[in-house]
């Protein structure tokens, strides 16, 4: 469904975006598609957007709890992170429960318009005219007015990218029969994607692990709906597991911030000490073959240090101890 | 924060034949079923593991397919050659690697499922069902290889 909250320049109140979010959730709906927000700077804190829109959060908050797929929990909300060329997220999309979308052109590289830095989770391809200038075949073909394709460049040409992804993923997930909270399909969403920092060099230096976790990737997505990932680890000896390594490409922007074995797991590994974190890696021992769960947090994007927030995101893995495996990694 | 602004930028526009190649008819133990390892199987457990997607297939001339989703979100596929001997499972892949472990096999009454119990460590045992493989994962499609070969070809935007 699409609604309106704008007509021509004028509109897009906080009343009326919530109104909008209101009836989304209220009739079906499961992502939303947010191709606006309010100028990058004018709020730099969640904290003051709090303040300043509480009933638009309301409301999209709202929509996040509303269930209406089978197949995940509650709403997903994605915005565009903002074409202000400044190193932050505009809000709504800052907030660090909703999902802003950096652009990216068609070498990889940043687009030269795209907001960067605090607030932003994920980024996707949203054309950059000057990679093809004059012409504007480097945009992104999309509808437009008037029943037409044309060319068009923006976050907001990246941030359906990672709606049409979203709803792909869930729409395999329905297929599979597999269900998934929010928040957990959210974490698939901003760990489905593929390093982008290697094209952040020279004038670009500056984006460096500030576009988000990386460029999303559908064919992650699609085969992380298929299941978690199983990290093999020894019996008997320290395991030192590398959980990033199994995260998007291996390289994706993100940091560990903790680490949760439950205690009937461990008991079931024979795990004494609370594992460790040291250096993105994690640090235990198992002195029981078996099998158990390893949940952790991680964070999507950057903190700015004074209440702009990357999103905290958990991913589970499964542990698998045993006692004995082939060198080449194959199960018999 | 009464107005807000629209984002968009509008521009115009082997076989090693290991010594062991060669399967057995045999049934199984006794008071285990009757069986055969031969066929698709997909495995429904081992330990409390319910992440991992396993599917091997066991040919009548002595080989095996082995397709795991386990520590990648992708598929890996292995072969190579198997022995069923005396109700005894060994084999190697097509790397030469030896299987980690020889795995006892039982079947259920009818035979639609196999327990493979690690010779070496009884605390391996894992129980497979029949089931064919699907052809997405046969095919190769859903393999990180595979994967990556398409992408040489095309640049992958997505």
């Amino acid at each position: 469904m699409s609604c309106q909250i704008f007509c021509d320049d004028r509109g897009g109140s906080a009343e009326q975006t919530a109104r909008a979010f209101k009836y989304a959730a209220d009739n079906g709906a499961t992502i939303a598609q947010c191709s606006f927000g309010y100028e990058a700077g004018g709020i730099t804190s969640d904290d003051a957007y709090v303040r300043n829109a509480s009933v638009e959060k309301q409301a999209i908050d709202y929509f996040i709890a509303t269930q209406n797929c089978p197949a995940v929990g509650g709403g997903v909300v994605i915005f565009a992170a903002g074409n202000d060329e400044k190193g932050m997220a505009s809000y709504p999309g800052a907030y660090r429960d909703y999902v802003s979308v950096t652009s990216i052109s068609c070498d990889y590289t940043p687009a030269y318009y795209t907001n960067y830095g605090p607030g932003c989770n994920i980024a996707a391809p949203g054309g950059d005219a000057y990679q093809s200038y004059p012409q504007a075949t480097s945009q992104v073909l999309s509808t437009i007015n008037g029943g037409k394709y044309g060319y068009m460049q923006g976050t907001s040409m990246a941030c359906p990218h990672v709606s049409g992804v979203a709803a792909l993923g869930l729409s395999y997930a329905l297929q599979l029969g597999k269900t998934f909270t929010q928040s957990e399909f959210v974490a698939l969403l901003l760990t489905s994607v593929n390093n982008i920092n290697q094209y952040c060099t020279g004038v670009d230096a500056k984006y460096a692990k500030q576009m988000g976790s990386g460029y999303i990737d559908a064919f992650q997505l699609l085969m992380n709906v298929r299941g978690i990932t199983c990290i093999q680890v020894p019996v008997g000896s320290q395991a030192t597991v590398r959980p990033l390594e199994y995260l998007g490409d291996g390289n994706a922007s993100l940091t560990i911030a903790s680490v949760e074995i439950s205690d009937e797991d461990r008991a079931r590994l024979g795990i004494g000490a609370a594992p460790t974190i040291f250096s993105n890696q994690v640090l235990f021992k198992c002195t029981k073959p078996g099998s158990a769960i390893i949940r952790i947090r991680l964070q999507a994007g950057t903190n700015s240090g004074s209440g702009m927030n990357g999103m905290t995101i958990t991913r589970e893995f499964a542990l698998i101890a045993r006692e004995s495996r082939s060198a080449n990694g194959g199960w018999l | 924060m009464k107005n807000i602004k629209w984002l968009l930028i509008v521009l115009a526009a082997a076989c090693l034949t290991t010594a062991c190649g060669g399967s057995s008819d045999d049934p199984g133990q006794p008071g285990n079923g009757n069986g055969n390892v031969v066929g698709e199987w997909h495995m429904v457990s081992w330990s409390t593991l319910t992440a991992a997607d396993i599917y091997l297939s066991f040919d009548d001339a002595g080989a095996f397919d082995l397709y795991q989703r386990l520590e990648k979100p992708t598929y890996e596929h292995f072969s190579g050659t198997y022995s069923y001997v005396g109700g005894k499972l060994s084999g190697l892949y097509s790397d030469n690697a030896a299987w980690g472990n020889s795995y006892k096999v039982t079947f259920n009454g009818d035979g639609s499922q196999m327990t493979l119990t690690g010779v070496a460590g009884t605390a391996d045992v894992a129980v497979f069902a029949r089931a064919p493989i699907p052809e997405e994962i046969r095919s190769g499609e859903l393999e990180a290889a595979a994967l990556q070969a398409r992408s040489e070809q095309t640049l992958r935007f997505l």
